[in-house]
């Protein structure tokens, strides 16, 4: 083994394949963004720099939970559902009280809620992630319709929008800066604590983790429980861009962050992923996005290649694990 | 024996996987009419011998005769079309198929591109009668016990027009009447001509049952014997005699006090245990594979639910509901099932030593992985991990270095009582021997470890006591003095496990 | 067997549906369209001596869905009607249906609504396309159909037809940016989701108005599907592509517009005309504090109202008039004070 990694091409002092594992994906991304440069000239402006990086927030906040979700071995598709339920709490709770952060609590503790329950029927009941979150799905956005009885209403707070489409001292958008810190959080929580090593653990090799003493029930529930807290501060910040308490929004959002969770090298298998690579998977979104737009490409050749795009990562990670088996 | 027909043959058979041979030189005899016991250790290569026959392996070497023509298999399909059918241990049966359905599954009834389910049914009717079996052909198997399950393999097997039936294990999940009624099924079977490859580890149903018998050690063929005139005894000594292929470092210490007391554990695959280990002790526990040892071992460590018993640690009473608590408590287990309970095979070194051991390492609400990582290279040092690196992902190793990844976590949690279930299995020699000199030092420090192993003269070289389990209960113990001087020889333990007091 | 225990389940789940409806529009009703149903209740009755028979009838409403804003307009305006008829006796019982904007559950629930033996429908297609197989399935049953606010492409063959014409929206809003920009500019334009009937018709009005404006170019046209996140997300990019050149931005719908709107505002871009379509609560809003030109209202509430009549009519046999075309309003900050309360 050891002499066959030496023949090999070596990288940056890697040998070839560990190289393009750690950073193929970062090569990708460098490559759409030159090809971008080139085919238009906007692009590379600052003003849309500003505009991509406030246009992945929300899904960057959502991947940035999907990643401990699906490392841990699960996956939620409950998210989209809790973003139409955060915006309907925040407009709720701007008709009794003008506080911003009242609102932003209230959404945290209750999607943080919805996540638990998520979790604790995953975890407890040995339910398959996919059918309890469908299901939660349709529960969470019924509960939507409910609270606000259907319809959409305009927040009573106009400081709120400042969140989505406000810059701290007319340069750097708040939403930019919301996802960075969630970033760092996501960063210290998964590579520096005991929480994110039970994470791998769990995902890694339930069986091994139950037999080295990890309490598997509240390592998964708790996966949940981040997802939930970061589609509240996701919800918040879409919430803020329509400015409006809305019960019909967020469907297809648990695709894009699912889908720059795969991209970004996380392993549907559970157990591998890194927080820097979902970083790069939800940048490649977003240059998507953007780049089609200023090509001015349908918006549905978009939806076309990120599935082509979700459909390659996935035979990465594939071929990488069979390589390891 | 010259001019004796043999319905099914096999010379000189050899299989290698790897760099272990499993087979070597092997042959089998046997005669139409007759029921036939395999007899032999855990490994001794009787099951790689069915799987030759049955076609799921292809023999290196040797030739096999069917009814006196040369015969291979593609796989179990095409062994049943030439009439070869095995009974597996663990039946699997479709559960949502009906008796019919399983019987003909296959070889359906049809009528143009429908199927035919009347004719079926009709079909399966008139063979169930012929075996005095009382259930209706729709009957779904999901309803069935597992003894009329298995019934329903061997009546597949027979319509198939089998003239060869491999059963393995058959009476291991039979109470004595269902076993009374299998063996009258057998006598049935026998009295049509069909002949019977009998594996089984109970001596008094290879007496009651077979016609002959074969015994085979360490992958080899060691003789054959007609069941009348032979002896329990000439069986057994024909069963031992595995060469010993390494010396065990035993080093004697001090054995301490009373460090770990069980009391009449109960639970599933094994009744009424009991037994203490003193610290500084290694206790062995031998037995065949499927006596209770392992089932034991997970349930102290929490991982099965125990249903009765009581269990004291350091003279205090303590109560273990799942692998959290007894590592908690200080209780390690390495567990026989490396792959599915040792490791995370895709994190790192790093990360699967300090697994168990995240608690002691943190600083506030984060790791402190300058420490982490420092210790874990102490330890993996120690323990003699070869690896480029502590971040190189557990699957890039040997077995054996694996093996020691997992000790070293254990080691490092620096563990009470320390559980080993087949510690040396799938390591090579050299790490074997590593291994034991680890235990050894361990012992040393006060540890008290309880050692499971298939393999006799590791766990009689290895033992300060021995601990030996036959169907579920212990059937004796045996000190390190009596195989020091002599007294319990391998042919005693092996008496032993097959249930002789 | 089993057939027998679907119907009974599917029977079941929509009287459910049904109570639900009602017991919303209980609470609703007053607010959102007293004045209307004062009126229509005088119309019913004058009607009600052109012959045909005064037995109650049932009627059921398959609703385009019962959780968009405007939606709830049109569905207010009706279901008021119903209850003071079902209050007078004129209607036996009625039945709301949620069609969560998919035509294939308007489908299923037309069979529903066969099996519950109404006699007339109203239905607002979740899809022009889509849904015309409702039509069929109504009438196969004998049960005429009414369709309120948008059409099917089979719209011809139905009794009856309460809408607004969405070509004229998509020519109000194009008009209106012609009269405040002058004759000159570049624009683009946000759909809603494509093969949707009023996204079509809109599209077909401000084409009707744009394309003769020889002054006038369209730098795009994509769709958002109706959703503000998307809208955003575009008027971003549009903004950084076209800077200076871009002018105006028409939305198929406000929700569209309120967030393409704030894009501009939060991009400095506050000389950039947008104006949609619905006059939601949030646009509404936003034209009071003058951050939004205008919004083109439809008057929900009375094709609602008008619908039920003509079901109404039609159920109880007699003749009506086939369509009712209810013109659309130009909302600007000076009459916002008209539909739009603090």
């Amino acid at each position: 083994m050891e002499k066959a990694a030496k023949k090999q091409k070596m990288i940056f002092g890697m040998n070839r394949s560990v190289f393009m594992k750690k950073y193929g994906i970062f090569i990708v991304l460098l490559i759409m963004i030159a090809f971008m440069c080139v085919a238009s000239p906007t692009f590379r402006t600052w003003g849309n720099v500003v505009s991509i990086l406030q246009q992945v927030s929300v899904n960057g906040v959502l991947a940035l939970g999907m990643v401990f979700v699906i490392t841990a071995g699960g996956i939620d598709l409950s998210i989209g559902s809790m973003l139409a339920l955060t915006s309907v709490i925040i407009g709720k709770s701007f008709e009794f009280s003008d506080s911003i952060w009242l609102a932003i609590i209230l959404s945290v503790v209750v999607c943080a809620a919805f996540g638990f329950i998520n979790g604790a029927l995953i975890a407890k009941f040995n339910m398959f992630p996919f059918v309890v979150t469908l299901s939660t799905q349709l529960v969470i956005r019924g509960i939507g319709y409910i609270i606000c009885d259907g319809e959409t209403k305009t927040l009573a707070n106009k400081a709120f929008r400042q969140i989505g489409l406000g810059k701290l001292g007319g340069f750097l958008p708040y939403s930019i800066l919301i996802l960075l810190v969630v970033a760092v959080v996501a960063y210290i929580l998964l590579h520096w604590t005991k929480f994110g090593r039970h994470i791998y653990a769990v995902g890694g090799n339930m069986n091994a983790a139950i037999a080295s003493g990890v309490k598997v029930f509240w390592t998964r529930t708790l996966s949940f429980v981040w997802m939930g807290i970061c589609t509240a501060i996701g919800g918040v910040i879409l919430t803020s861009r329509i400015n409006a308490a809305q019960p019909n929004i967020g469907v297809g959002y648990e695709t894009d962050a699912i889908a720059a969770c795969v991209i970004g090298g996380t392993s549907f298998a559970g157990g591998v992923a890194t927080i820097p690579g979902t970083m790069i998977g939800i940048a490649i979104i977003g240059v998507i996005y953007n780049g089609m737009n200023l090509l001015r490409i349908s918006s549905y050749w978009q939806t076309v290649t990120k599935g082509l795009l979700v459909i390659g990562a996935v035979m990465l990670d594939m071929f990488i694990n069979k390589k390891r088996n | 024996m010259a001019g004796e027909h043999y319905i099914l043959e096999c010379k000189g058979i050899s299989k290698a996987f790897g760099g272990t041979q499993a087979l070597k030189n092997v042959e089998l005899h046997l005669k139409a009419g007759e029921v036939h016991a395999l007899l032999g250790e855990n490994g001794a290569g009787k099951s790689t011998l069915m799987k030759c026959i049955i076609g799921l392996y292809k023999p290196d070497e040797g030739s096999i005769t069917f009814d006196g023509k040369p015969y291979s298999a593609r796989g179990p399909a095409d062994a049943i079309n030439k009439g070869i059918s095995m009974i597996h241990q663990e039946l699997n049966p479709e559960p949502h198929l009906s008796i019919a359905e399983s019987i003909f599954l296959n070889r359906e009834d049809t009528r143009g591109p429908f199927l035919n389910k009347k004719l079926t049914n009709q079909k399966t009717e008139e063979i169930l009668k012929e075996f005095d079996f009382r259930e209706a052909p729709t009957t779904l198997m999901e309803d069935l016990t597992l003894a009329q399950a298995q019934m329903v393999e061997i009546i597949r097997a027979v319509s198939c027009n089998a003239r060869v039936i491999i059963m393995d294990e058959p009476t291991s999940s039979l109470d004595s009447e269902e076993t009374e009624h299998l063996f009258r099924t057998i006598r049935d079977l026998k009295k049509k001509g069909v002949a019977i490859i009998y594996i089984s580890h109970r001596m008094e149903e290879i007496f009651e049952i077979c016609d002959a018998v074969s015994v085979f050690r360490d992958g080899t063929y060691v003789g054959s014997r007609s069941m009348e005139g032979v002896t329990r005894e000439e069986l057994i000594s024909m069963m031992v005699g595995r060469k010993v292929d390494s010396i065990f470092p035993k080093v004697d210490c001090k054995i301490g006090d009373v460090l770990f007391k069980v009391e009449g554990l109960t639970g599933k695959g094994f009744s009424d245990i009991s037994f203490e280990v003193h610290a500084g002790e290694i206790l062995g526990l031998s037995g065949l594979v499927g006596s209770g040892r392992s089932e034991t071992m997970r349930a102290i460590f929490g991982l099965d639910p125990l249903e009765s018993g009581r269990m004291w640690l350091e003279g205090k009473e303590i109560h273990i509901k799942d692998p959290y608590e007894a590592v908690k408590l200080g209780i390690a287990m390495v567990n026989e099932d490396r792959k599915n309970y040792g490791l995370c095979l895709n994190r790192s070194i790093r990360e699967n030593i300090s697994l168990p051991n995240l608690p002691k390492k943190q600083k506030g609400f984060l790791l402190n992985q300058r420490r982490e990582k420092q210790e874990v290279e102490e330890v993996s040092k120690q323990l003699t991990v070869k690896a480029a690196s502590i971040e190189d992902e557990a699957y890039s190793l040997s077995g054996g270095n694996q093996q020691k990844v997992v000790l070293s976590k254990w080691i490092m949690a620096n563990p009470k009582v320390l559980i080993l279930d087949e510690p040396t299995r799938g390591v090579d020699v050299g790490a074997k021997s590593e291994i034991h000199t680890l235990m050894c030092k361990f012992a040393a420090q006060g540890m008290a470890i309880i050692m499971i192993s298939s393999e006799l003269p590791e766990v009689m070289g290895m033992s300060d006591r021995l601990l030996v389990y036959h169907e579920g209960k212990t059937n004796g113990e045996i000190s390190r003095e009596e195989i020091l001087n002599g007294e319990a020889t391998q042919e005693v333990v092996l008496a032993k496990e097959f249930g002789e007091k | 067997m089993k057939k027998a225990v679907a119907i009974f389940m599917a029977v079941a789940m929509t009287l459910g549906m049904a109570a639900c409806g009602s017991k919303k529009e209980e609470t609703k009703a007053p607010e959102t369209s007293k004045a209307a149903a004062d009126t229509e209740k005088a119309d019913d009755t004058s009607k009600a001596d052109e012959g045909g028979s005064d037995k109650p009838v049932k009627i059921g409403w398959l609703q385009k869905n019962q959780s968009n804003a405007f939606e709830l307009v049109i569905n207010g305006g009706g279901e008021a009607v119903l209850e003071q008829a079902k209050a007078d006796g004129i209607v036996e019982e009625y039945y709301l249906l949620d069609g969560q904007t998919d035509p294939s559950t308007q489908v299923s629930q037309a069979n529903d609504l066969v099996n519950l033996g109404v006699d007339a429908v109203i239905m607002q297609p979740a899809e022009m396309d889509g849904s015309a197989p409702v039509v069929d399935i109504l009438h196969e049953a004998g049960i005429p159909v009414v369709l309120v606010n948008s059409l099917t492409s089979n719209a011809d063959d139905c009794e009856g037809i309460s809408a607004s014409n969405d070509v004229e929206a998509g020519e109000i809003l194009a008009q209106f940016v012609l009269d405040k920009l002058g004759s000159t500019g570049k624009y683009v334009h946000l759909q809603g989701i494509i093969g949707n009937t009023a996204s079509i018709q809109r599209t077909e009005g401000i084409h009707n108005i744009m394309d003769k404006e020889s002054g006038w170019e369209m730098l795009d046209e994509q769709s958002a599907e109706w959703q503000g996140d998307k809208a955003s997300k575009f008027a971003q990019d549009w903004i950084s592509l076209y800077g200076d050149d871009l002018n105006a931005i028409l939305c198929d719908n406000d929700d569209m517009a309120v967030a393409a709107r704030l894009a501009c505002i939060e991009a400095g871009r506050e000389d950039i005309v947008v104006i949609g379509v619905d006059a939601t609560e949030a646009a509404l809003a936003m034209v009071a504090d003058g951050e939004l030109e205008g919004s083109v209202r439809q008057d929900g509430t009375t094709q609602g109202a008008e619908a039920v009549n003509k079901a109404i009519a039609l159920a109880q046999g007699k003749k009506v008039e086939k369509e009712t075309w209810i013109p659309f309003t130009l909302v600007t900050k000076d009459n916002v004070s008209e539909f739009y309360k603090k």
